[in-house]
């Protein structure tokens, strides 16, 4: 029963009315917008992602966390973006939508710990492991292994999600969506070579998506 | 805990060995000059590995820090001594 009431607490409550105002009153037309088409790897994947997990997606271009926001539309996302968006008038906005600041160059241990705490929270933190938009060769660029190092500390699956490039604003946005990887197989100590390799199985985990994506 | 630098810089070297399977550095070479980026090419996130491993090691809560923050095995064993006292 507490345990019910902390999550209806977490529902209702006021710090995310602003996120919560503009998902609801922007869902229509960008659902209009976006006509969205749901591909999924396995029937593992179509389950709906509870409780804290990392989602990570390749990066075509600004509207791409419009487009994860659509994707997986039934929960929060709490998106790591650059600290320098953090900066002058926008920052209101980015934290309202409970942003996480990162410095990609530099990973630091206040992010870090920033990400951790609102995966053990429960709640879902969604990601870009390529770092940057891409260069318009719709080529998934090496993954950084800083997302590994997360769900290893935080013990979360990753979800990978494959946004399809639209090549006109009118086309449909095609969204394939992976089963959760866990990192639990990497055991308790790892080595820098466990987490890259790892961080390269979810970019093969995400070009599989790519080509479920491009067949259908 | 009172450790020695020696006694710490052991350690620590015992955490990058074992985390450090790439073989592109000689456990022979590692000394508290070494530099963390260009010479034994770790990265942030190495490096953020390591202050993960430090923190349980040594029972101690890093501040905030990043990449930048230290050049050399040498520092980190300064920062840790610190952390100890």
């Amino acid at each position: 029963m507490k345990n019910n009431q902390t999550n209806k607490a977490r529902l209702f409550a006021f710090k995310n009315f602003i996120y919560d105002f503009v998902k609801v009153t922007a869902a229509i037309p960008t659902f209009i917008m976006c006509r969205p088409k749901y591909l999924y790897s396995s029937k593992e994947a179509k389950k709906r992602i509870r409780g804290g997990a990392i989602a990570i997606a390749n990066h075509n271009g600004f509207f791409d966390p419009i487009a994860l926001m659509a994707a997986i539309w039934y929960r929060r996302h709490h998106f790591v973006c650059l600290k320098q968006f953090f900066e002058g008038k926008s920052a209101w906005w980015f934290k309202q939508f409970g942003c996480i600041p990162i410095d990609k160059d530099n990973l630091d241990m206040e992010s870090f710990r920033n990400i951790v705490s609102h995966l053990n929270s429960g709640e879902l933190v969604t990601m870009f492991p390529e770092g940057h938009i891409s260069d318009g060769s719709d080529r998934i660029d090496v993954f950084k292994s800083g997302v590994v190092l997360m769900a290893v500390r935080s013990r979360k699956p990753i979800v990978p999600v494959y946004l399809k490039p639209r090549k006109h604003w009118y086309n449909r946005c095609v969204f394939a969506i992976g089963e959760a990887v866990d990192v639990n197989s990497l055991g308790q100590k790892q080595t820098f070579s466990q987490i890259d390799a790892f961080a390269e199985t979810l970019r093969d985990k995400e070009k599989e998506l790519e080509a479920l994506a491009n067949i259908k | 805990m009172q450790l020695s630098r020696n006694a710490i810089y052991e350690k620590l070297k015992d955490i990058l060995i074992s985390a450090d399977d790439r073989g592109t550095v000689d456990a022979d070479k590692y000394s508290e000059s070494s530099k963390l980026v260009t010479e034994l090419g770790l990265t942030s996130v190495n490096i953020l590995y390591m202050v993960i491993a430090i923190e349980e090691t040594f029972g101690i809560y890093f501040d905030n820090v990043g990449m930048s923050d230290f050049e050399t095995i040498g520092d980190v064993v300064t920062y840790i001594e610190g952390k100890l006292k």
